[in-house]
Parts: C-alpha cells; sequence; structure tokens
C-alpha cells in the first residue's frame, strides 16, 4: 500500500543514524546493511522525528525550507518515503491523528 | 610449540607460520592446530573459493571453503583448529589463516579490521583498503620501495588508544601477482605461497619492517574504476568514506546486532577523526610507483597523528 500524505511514519527500532557534515548515513542492524541519505533526505529524516512523523507535516517543513514547489516536493517525499519503507528504515504508524 | 605476534595477539601454532614475527615472551592469546585430512570434499570450482561460515553449538565458529579447506574457531577466538585435504596443502590452510581467519580472532576479540594493507611514514601509518584484486599489496610494496615502512599486509586493525585509532603490526611481508611483482622488487625475492596460488610472498624485514603500533593518519581507498592518464587521489567525505570504509571491513560474517552496532560506531568515529581518501589509479598497477608518490606527497599534508 502506497505511503499517503494522511499517514504517519516512524523511525525502526533496529535502525541506527549518524548525521555526517549534512549528509547522513543509516544502517539496519538486522539486515545489516547500509544507506546514505543526501542532505534534503537527511532533513527529511530529522523532520520524521521532529513532527512526530505525520507525513503531510514533514512536507509542509520541506516546502516551507527548500526551493521547491508543493507539488514537486510532495511527489519527491512520498518517493523517498516509499524507498525507506521497503528498506525497512521506516514503518507506517498508521493514519495521522492531526 | 613456535609463537608469533601479529596484530597483538601472541599465537602459539603447532607449525611454523611464516610471515608472522616470531615472539619469544610469556604467555599465549590464541592456540592454533593444524592437520590434515584425508576426506575428499569431491568439488573445486575455479577462482577465488567460496566460503560457508556456520555457528555450531556452543558459539564455535565453522569456516568451510570450497576447496576443502576449514577451520573451526572457539566463540572467545582463543583457539583455532585448520584442516585440509589434498590437492591444498598445509600452505594452503595457513595463507587462510593469517588473513580471515586472524580476522575472524580479531573481531571476536572486540578488534574489528580493514581489509587493505598499512605502511609507516615518519612513525604514523596509512591505509589503503579497495577489494580483491584492486592492487593494495602491490601498492604497499611500492610504497615501501619509495621510503615507507611495512606495518602491516592484508588485515588492518582498528585498534582504539582514547580517541586514536592504531594499526597493530602484522604480516610482515606482501603477497604479490607475479606479474606485477617486477614494478616493485626484483624476482629473486620473491618465494612461493602454496603451490595451488600463483601469489609470491616479499618478504619485508629490518628497517623496512615496523614493530610498534602506528597512529592511523589516513586511509586510501582503492576504487574500482581506472583512469587512461592520470592517477587520481580525492578526498572522500561523509556518508561516501563510511561506506566506502564498510565495505572494506573484514569478516562480518561473525556481525550480529551487537557487533554491527559496534562496528557503526568505530566507522563514524574513523570518518570524522580519519581523512579518507579516494584513490583512482591509471589502468594498470604498472604505475605503481608513481601512483605510490603521489599517495605519499598527500600522505605527508595530513595532520600527524600523536
Amino acid at each position: 500500500m502506497a505511503v499517503t500524505l494522511g499517514d504517519s511514519v516512524e523511525c525502526g527500532e533496529d535502525v541506527l543514524f549518524k548525521e555526517i557534515n549534512g549528509e547522513a548515513v543509516l544502517l539496519h542492524l538486522e539486515v545489516g546493511e547500509y544507506f546514505a541519505l543526501d542532505p534534503v533526505g537527511t532533513r527529511i529524516w530529522t523532520l520524521i522525528r521532529e513532527r512526530g512523523g505525520q507525513v503531510g507535516a514533514v512536507l509542509a517543513g520541506v516546502v516551507a525550507e527548500f526551493d521547491v514547489t508543493p507539488d514537486e516536493a510532495e511527489r519527491d517525499l512520498l518517493a523517498l518515503l516509499e524507498q525507506l519503507l521497503a528498506a525497512k528504515l521506516l514503518r507506517l504508524a498508521g493514519p495521522s491523528s492531526g | 610449540m613456535p609463537t608469533y605476534l601479529a596484530f597483538g595477539l601472541r599465537i602459539a601454532a603447532e607449525r611454523s607460520l611464516p610471515g608472522l614475527v616470531p615472539f619469544d615472551g610469556e604467555g599465549v592469546d590464541v592456540y592454533v592446530a593444524l592437520a590434515p585430512t584425508s576426506s575428499d570434499h569431491g568439488y573445486e570450482p575455479p577462482g577465488i573459493p567460496d566460503c560457508r561460515v556456520i555457528r555450531e553449538d556452543g558459539g564455535v565458529i565453522s569456516v568451510q571453503y570450497s576447496d576443502g579447506v576449514a577451520f573451526t574457531i572457539r566463540s572467545d577466538g582463543g583457539a583455532v583448529a585448520g584442516r585440509w585435504s589434498p590437492p591444498q596443502t598445509v600452505d594452503d590452510a595457513i595463507c587462510y589463516l593469517v588473513g580471515p581467519i586472524l580476522r575472524t580472532v580479531l573481531r571476536l576479540r572486540g578488534v574489528p579490521t580493514l581489509h587493505g594493507s598499512a605502511v609507516a611514514l615518519d612513525g604514523n601509518a596509512i591505509a589503503v583498503v579497495g577489494p580483491s584484486g584492486a592492487g593494495k599489496s602491490t601498492l604497499a610494496a611500492a610504497l615501501v620501495k619509495a621510503g615507507g615502512v611495512l606495518v602491516t599486509d592484508d588485515t588492518v586493525t582498528l585498534a582504539r588508544s582514547g580517541h586514536e585509532f592504531r594499526i597493530l603490526p602484522g604480516y610482515c611481508g606482501l603477497r604479490l601477482w607475479p606479474d606485477v611483482a617486477p614494478t616493485v622488487c626484483a624476482h629473486e625475492q620473491l618465494d612461493p605461497i602454496t603451490p595451488t596460488w600463483n601469489k609470491r610472498f616479499l618478504r619485508v624485514t629490518g628497517r623496512q619492517f615496523r614493530r610498534e603500533a602506528s597512529a592511523l593518519r589516513g586511509v586510501y581507498v582503492l576504487s574500482g574504476r581506472k583512469r587512461l592518464e592520470t592517477h587520481l587521489v580525492e578526498p572522500l567525505d561523509g556518508p561516501a568514506a563510511f561506506i566506502a570504509l564498510a565495505a572494506n571491513m573484514g569478516v562480518t560474517y561473525v556481525d550480529g546486532r551487537d557487533l554491527r552496532a559496534e562496528n557503526f560506531v568505530t566507522l563514524a568515529d574513523l570518518v570524522e577523526r580519519v581523512p579518507v581518501r579516494c584513490v583512482t589509479p591509471v589502468d594498470d598497477l604498472s604505475g605503481a610507483a608513481s601512483l605510490a608518490e603521489l599517495i605519499l606527497e598527500d600522505a605527508r599534508r595530513l595532520p600527524a597523528g600523536d
């Protein structure tokens, strides 16, 4: 099922995160795979933690902080979240309460 | 029983272990038993042997290579038993022992490693890592020829001393392919290693081998790519450096959750404290001498360790 703006996501419990020079490395401890996030992806990961994982709120943060149209931001954000969900770095926490 | 000192380990073995430094002090950290077996494994694929790793009851680790050489390693890394069957020989078993098996022992004893070589300059060391066949040992030989001092081949320890990473002296020789060896040494300096492997052993002795631990000053990652005209040595930062080093960590097959988490912290610290470079050489390492000079020039500009 595709993630939507009405969903919430949360960081996987088996995931380690380290920010390095504005980018980040993630490790899934059970799978043993490493992932890299560019500066925008790193900021999105941080927004997820700051905004309770609510996808709509994360999108608002991206639009406010980056020079991007809302449509492009939504498309790119949802695509990134799908990748992170597929890699089990994130999991769906259910529909947003807000 | 002969005893050796390598990577900070006092190793007592039932047989002579070429390439390791003899030790006449007291105490033993690892006991090694090697014996032939008559069983016929019946299969030998070409190329690099596959490896199967099994965690057995009691935490013993069984490492089985498809060429018939096999090891069992006690869960605390305090004992290793190796066996081989024809056409492999004791030399093949020793080759695995001083490489991936000792890296496994080190990991079990809490010391992560990189798969690579290390050369000291003015008391500090640089590590050369990269995929198999990238030319790590050839480049290390060229660095020694250009004035560096060998610390180890094949296994680079990431031992800690406070905030500093230290490379412990290990294998006192270099294993070179015969076709590139003439670019870094004379033919008569090379000894065969095993009857079943073409690489040759270049023993490094005296002042060309460093017997003390060295602070890690920089890591040079040999990329799998080649250039047509000039060597390239360029900074590698952030996640790119982290993942390049993660790809060159030794024996991750023993890593469960806890060791993976430890590795993550170690690599994060390493990338923050030690400069990492990406090295893209010209098409073949017949240019090893010029690449070594380029790396030495870069390394001398790196901050020196304590």
